[in-house]
């Protein structure tokens, strides 16, 4: 190869790379799986075109690269694109309310007390729910206390006629603290899913 | 009397453009799949001096995340593999259910844009059809 080609293909080259580099500062706010597709489908655009200009005897030089540049728009372009583009469609994520909630719920099976403190914690981030609503996920231990305490004084102060009749009362008062904290928990999740979609 | 600008006309025809542009798509990938530099190419040339080649693929990636397309790899003879488009059953779909929204829309649209007014009286102070388009705030 004559050494003149040589340094022709590098300022074509070095037109690209400031074009990518251009793109790649421009989409800085964008998912990074975004930007890295985009930017590589910008990559294989620019060696196909310029594959196909060779291939059509045109001359693989810094001018063609402008040129092809010039066409794909300014890299603020593609990227106000690619921004209003995909923004809307990545999935609405309500990862943060459903940890939420499990903690709370289960609490009681890991550390209790502490799960429960942890749990209000993580109400605070949440981006979906209400203030209501995140009093509400902090009073998802409530339900399964307050039989436990209704149980436990009941069976201390109403004289309990055998062993039997004192296990179907803590597993009536275990069945309904479940199904309170699950009603409570669905509504949760639920308004966290609604927020999505409507947003106010 | 709406004062409509000189660019106007050409932002209107190119919002329209850009609204159908996807199941432009997904129609140019009907009958073949298409390698992405003509796709895009042929793309730019439906939707007007405006846009720029470079702002379709995000779209394109959209329309892959959706499964209306897929995309493959092919050998080229004059360079690197080149990524193929193909329309999926789903994009097929898609595409079906808009060409029937098309039709309809489209047949309503020009119905009201060539009937005359219905009321003479309203017809006497409203004007022409055309100066009903929408005015812009101040």
């Amino acid at each position: 190869m004559p050494s003149s080609s040589t340094a022709r293909r590098t300022a074509a080259d070095d037109a690209v790379q400031n074009y990518l580099d251009r793109l790649a500062a421009a989409t800085s706010t964008l998912p990074p799986a975004e930007r890295s597709e985009l930017v590589q489908q910008i990559t294989d655009h620019l060696a196909a075109a310029r594959a196909d200009a060779r291939a059509d005897g045109l001359p693989d030089d810094e001018a063609l690269v402008l040129n092809l540049v010039e066409d794909l728009g300014t890299p603020e372009q593609v990227a106000a694109a690619a921004g209003a583009e995909l923004a809307p469609h990545t999935p609405p994520s309500v990862g943060l309310e459903i940890a939420t909630v499990s903690v709370l719920a289960f609490q009681w099976l890991v550390v209790p007390g502490l799960g429960w403190v942890v749990g209000i914690v993580m109400t605070f981030f949440s981006t979906r729910w209400t203030v209501g609503q995140k009093l509400l996920a902090a009073a998802l231990p409530l339900p399964a206390l307050l039989i436990a305490l209704a149980s436990l004084g009941t069976a201390l102060a109403v004289p309990v006629s055998g062993r039997i009749d004192l296990v179907v009362r803590v597993l009536v008062g275990l069945a309904l603290g479940t199904a309170l904290t699950f009603v409570q928990a669905r509504h949760l999740v639920r308004a966290a899913h609604r927020d999505t979609s409507h947003p106010h | 009397m709406s004062c409509m600008e000189p660019g106007d006309a050409t932002k209107v025809t190119a919002q329209l453009r850009r609204g159908v542009l996807e199941h432009c798509v997904l129609a140019l990938l009907r009958t073949r799949e298409m390698y992405t530099l003509d796709l895009v190419r042929e793309l730019a040339r439906v939707s007007g001096q405006s846009v720029s080649e470079g702002t379709l693929y995000p779209m394109l990636t959209r329309l892959r995340r959706d499964g209306k397309v897929t995309t493959t790899w092919h050998e080229s003879a004059s360079g690197p593999p080149r990524k193929y488009f193909a329309l999926t059953d789903q994009g097929r779909g898609a595409l079906e259910t808009f060409v029937v929204g098309w039709r309809d829309f489209t047949t309503a649209i020009d119905a009201l844009l060539a009937a005359p007014p219905a009321d003479p009286d309203r017809a006497a102070t409203a004007g022409p059809v055309v100066d009903a388009t929408p005015r812009k705030g101040p």
